[in-house]
């Protein structure tokens, strides 16, 4: 006889590869984490013309390039209730047709260009190697030995997109991606063919805070690097395909995502991409009469309530660990519950925030823009920034190639993307 | 003193050395590639999409008479194509190598600093006091910048041979470089390294690192006869147009011997190559002279204290350190230096023998790659850096689409 847990479990696709504990724990996020995104996208719909409009505030100076940003703020009143929302839009340019002046160019062709890169080709191309030495050469030791120069494998650039999860649109069952394939991703338009939802992860590189010690540009910094793994879902809904959807646009096509928290990322930053909820994120290019093609991205995440997890009874039971070889924290589990459950909900970021306001009587908040808000803001031109970064490595790989539909005469890169093991 | 308060001490037969050194390095070059004169290649790096390896070389460059051991490296990158239909090819790449050229040798120089996106700044505050900058959260009101900035300083005019320096105003808009070949002999221009960052990090994933700004200026020196500047070089290629710049040492001397401003004698040729299919190539070389030195510290304990001396006085005690300098250089054993990085690795390298000290990584090779390496990264993202640049004018010979900034080589 099947067991209650067994029937409340989805049905398995055959083909999958093994699922462990780690990854039902992410599973059992993407349904809510689907009707959030939904409803998240729904209040877009309706108010990113209205109030987001009414109560933008510029993100970035993009001195040298005028293109679009700005970011908000808001109250947004959703059906699962009110929520604090932050939010960043940008709209850059991607690519420019250059041309003889009087030439006759062809939008359509780049339109076509277009839609193979993005719904083929662009989530394999959002990162890039950074310089890789060639490997175990005679006479080069290797990147572990004393003398290796830091020849250590360096952080990748942009964002790294992997396949994990699936759910089959014909059986409705849920898989996981064979290790095989987790970098052969699947065409966008397979999304709503073949597949109710695919879950993305995607690696983060350069998501970096950087803190100016001297108070001016171009002095010394602390990077405080905040690389975490996203894992996304992608449903149907969030799909782009169309062929002249208004006056000027050729055609719009790219993709969106809902944020799945992964329980299991054990990470300091609680604002940190792998830790939130309610998020979702749209990516989408368009191509004008023009020949012009410009990327757009709309970003939606809760205000953050906290910046830091602060657990100082877990971080001293496992430094007594670690001491201890792991005694510590089976002798005194007793007491470790009860610390556990006095500890305080505190974060030292926001608490820091209102200790300076209250201690310089407001000054702090007033002429050295010490608020949470400016912190929402920082995090919103982080996102920016990032953003910013992976399209203009995307566009390069996108210009590099003659012709994107010449599938057969692709160069390998293109091909396999260039993320990955053997990539780049 | 220059416009902008950097201090230069160069001279006239400094500069024209260099000249003659990079003109000597050229030729020798032109024979490398051509196949009659002969470079132990390396590769430093594997292929990034679109591109070749990039590879370094050891070699004996004849300069001015000596044999000179030489390092360099070589990189050769995908800048930008045509975009159209085939049957539009060709007629598109004969504009594309006149939009090339002009880029090249008018506006590039120019462009090679750019600010990145900023934080929008809070506008209508008050800003704190310096000692309290740090503990703002205000984005700063001035842009962060990256890239390589270049100011023109010093001249000689062809014909008359007056030596001149370029005023304020026009330090910072570069002369077309065709100019060399009519009205200036050669030019001088200061090269702000400005992601030049000295990083030390902690932890992985969620790392810490402090990034310090090096704040280096390279001095070089220009000539018609470096530039770049040819059509139809070769089958499949319709021009090549470029930045031709001999190395000049900075006069001031440091505890650091090895650094782009160090490098003399030295050579470095910069180009966008274009191709019949309209496909843009940059392509870099660099020649510098092998180093002897990485540091060159003093075991002198007086020169320690007259160096901190000038350094805590911001250089205001060098008028009285200077004459002490003078005397002490006259005692034989004060002049003593040592290199605390390439001496012991000499010295291990003939105790053990080279296979060995290659194996612990600890050869002086190994270093001279390590730094073809990093200078190498650091050419590429500035010149590749300048694309942005490059792709949002659509038509550079047309001078109302060129923003102001950019003729006028203002970054902001």
């Amino acid at each position: 006889m099947a067991t209650i847990e067994s029937l409340c479990t989805p049905a398995t696709d055959p083909l999958s590869a093994q699922l462990t504990d780690d990854d039902w724990a992410i599973l059992d996020n993407v349904d809510s984490a689907i009707t959030a995104g939904r409803d998240l996208k729904d209040w877009w719909a309706s108010n990113q013309s209205t109030r987001v409009k009414l109560n933008n505030f510029p993100v970035a100076r993009q001195i040298h390039r005028p293109d679009q940003n700005y970011g908000f703020l808001l109250n947004a009143n959703l059906r699962s209730g009110m929520l604090p929302v932050a939010g960043v839009v940008q709209d850059q340019l991607f690519d420019f047709p250059k041309a003889p002046p009087g030439m006759t160019t062809d939008p359509e062709w780049t339109r076509g260009q277009l839609r193979e890169f993005v719904l083929r080709h662009f989530m394999r191309l959002t990162s890039a190697q950074p310089p890789v030495k060639p490997r175990e050469r005679p006479g080069i030791p290797s990147p572990d030995s004393p003398g290796g120069l830091g020849r250590r494998r360096s952080q990748q650039y942009g964002w790294g997109y992997e396949q994990v999860y699936y759910k089959l649109e014909r059986t409705g069952e849920i898989g996981k991606f064979p290790e095989s394939s987790r970098y052969d991703l699947v065409n966008l338009d397979e999304a709503g063919s073949k597949y109710q939802w695919v879950v993305f992860k995607v690696n983060i590189y350069h998501f970096e805070f950087p803190v100016d010690l001297a108070g001016k540009a171009n002095g010394p910094k602390l990077v405080i690097s905040m690389q975490q793994p996203v894992h996304a879902v992608m449903t149907p809904d969030f799909l782009l395909d169309e062929e002249k959807p208004g006056p000027g646009i050729l055609g719009q096509y790219g993709y969106g995502y809902s944020v799945v928290p992964d329980p299991t990322y054990k990470t300091l930053f609680a604002a940190g991409p792998s830790q939130i909820t309610n998020t979702i994120e749209t990516l989408h290019f368009r191509v004008l009469d023009t020949g012009e093609v410009r990327a757009h991205m709309d970003f939606i995440t809760p205000q953050p309530p906290r910046i830091v997890n602060f657990k100082p009874v877990e971080w001293s039971f496992q430094l007594a660990d670690q001491i201890s070889f792991g005694a510590a924290s089976r002798l005194l589990a007793p007491l470790k519950r009860v610390l556990e459950g006095i500890e305080p909900e505190l974060d030292p970021i926001y608490a820091g925030v209102r200790m300076a306001d209250f201690l310089t009587l407001g000054l702090a908040g007033d002429e050295f823009s010490v608020t949470k808000e400016q912190l929402s803001k920082t995090l919103m031109t982080l996102h920016f920034t990032d953003v910013y970064n992976m399209f203009n490595l995307a566009a390069s790989h996108f210009r590099m190639v003659a012709d994107w539909t010449d599938t057969a005469n692709l160069p390998e890169w293109a091909k396999r993307g260039t993320y990955g093991p053997g990539c780049g | 003193m220059a416009a902008d308060g950097h201090q230069t001490a160069l001279t006239v037969e400094q500069t024209e050395a260099a000249l003659a050194e990079a003109r000597d390095l050229k030729a020798w070059w032109g024979r490398v590639e051509a196949g009659t004169a002969a470079v132990e290649r390396f590769e430093l790096f594997s292929a990034f999409p679109g591109g070749k390896p990039t590879w370094g070389f050891f070699g004996e460059a004849p300069v001015c008479g000596q044999t000179v051991p030489v390092m360099g490296d070589v990189g050769d990158y995908f800048f930008d194509r045509l975009r159209v239909p085939e049957s539009s090819q060709r007629e598109c790449a004969e504009w594309m190598t006149r939009q090339v050229e002009e880029f090249a040798l008018r506006y590039w120089l120019r462009t090679q600093a750019w600010a990145l996106p900023q934080p929008y700044p809070e506008l209508d505050q008050l800003h704190p006091p310096p000692f309290l900058k740090s503990f703002s959260l205000a984005p700063l009101p001035d842009p962060e910048l990256s890239g390589m900035a270049n100011a023109q300083r010093y001249y000689k005019s062809r014909g008359s041979g007056r030596i001149g320096q370029f005023s304020a105003s026009e330090s910072k808009v570069i002369i077309d470089l065709r100019d060399l070949e009519t009205t200036y002999e050669w030019i001088t221009i200061d090269r702000s390294l400005l992601s030049f960052d000295l990083a030390f990090t902690i932890g992985g994933d969620n790392s810490l690192s402090v990034a310090v700004p090096m704040r280096t200026v390279m001095h070089l020196v220009l000539s018609a006869d470096l530039t770049l500047n040819q059509r139809n070089p070769e089958p499949g290629t319709l021009g090549v147009f470029g930045i031709g710049v001999g190395l000049m040492k900075d006069p001031n001397a440091g505890p650091v011997a090895l650094g782009p401003d160090k490098v003399q004698p030295g050579l470095e040729l910069h180009s966008l190559r274009v191709l019949d299919s309209g496909e843009v190539r940059l392509r870099t070389v660099t020649i510098m002279a092998r180093p002897h030195k990485l540091l060159d510290l003093s075991l002198d304990p007086i020169e320690w204290s007259l160096d901190a001396a000038e350094r805590l006085t911001m250089g205001a005690a060098v008028q009285y350190t200077k004459p002490l300098r003078r005397v002490l250089g006259r005692i034989p054993a004060m002049g003593f230096r040592f290199d605390p990085v390439f001496g012991p690795a000499r010295l291990l390298t003939r105790l053990l023998g080279k296979g060995v000290s290659e194996e612990l990584g600890v050869a002086g090779e190994q270093f001279e790659k390590y730094i073809l390496s990093k200078h190498a990264i650091e050419l590429r993202q500035g010149l590749l850096g300048t694309r942005q640049t490059w792709l949002q004018v659509p038509d550079w010979l047309d001078s109302s689409s060129v923003p102001e900034w950019a003729k006028r080589g203002e970054i902001v």
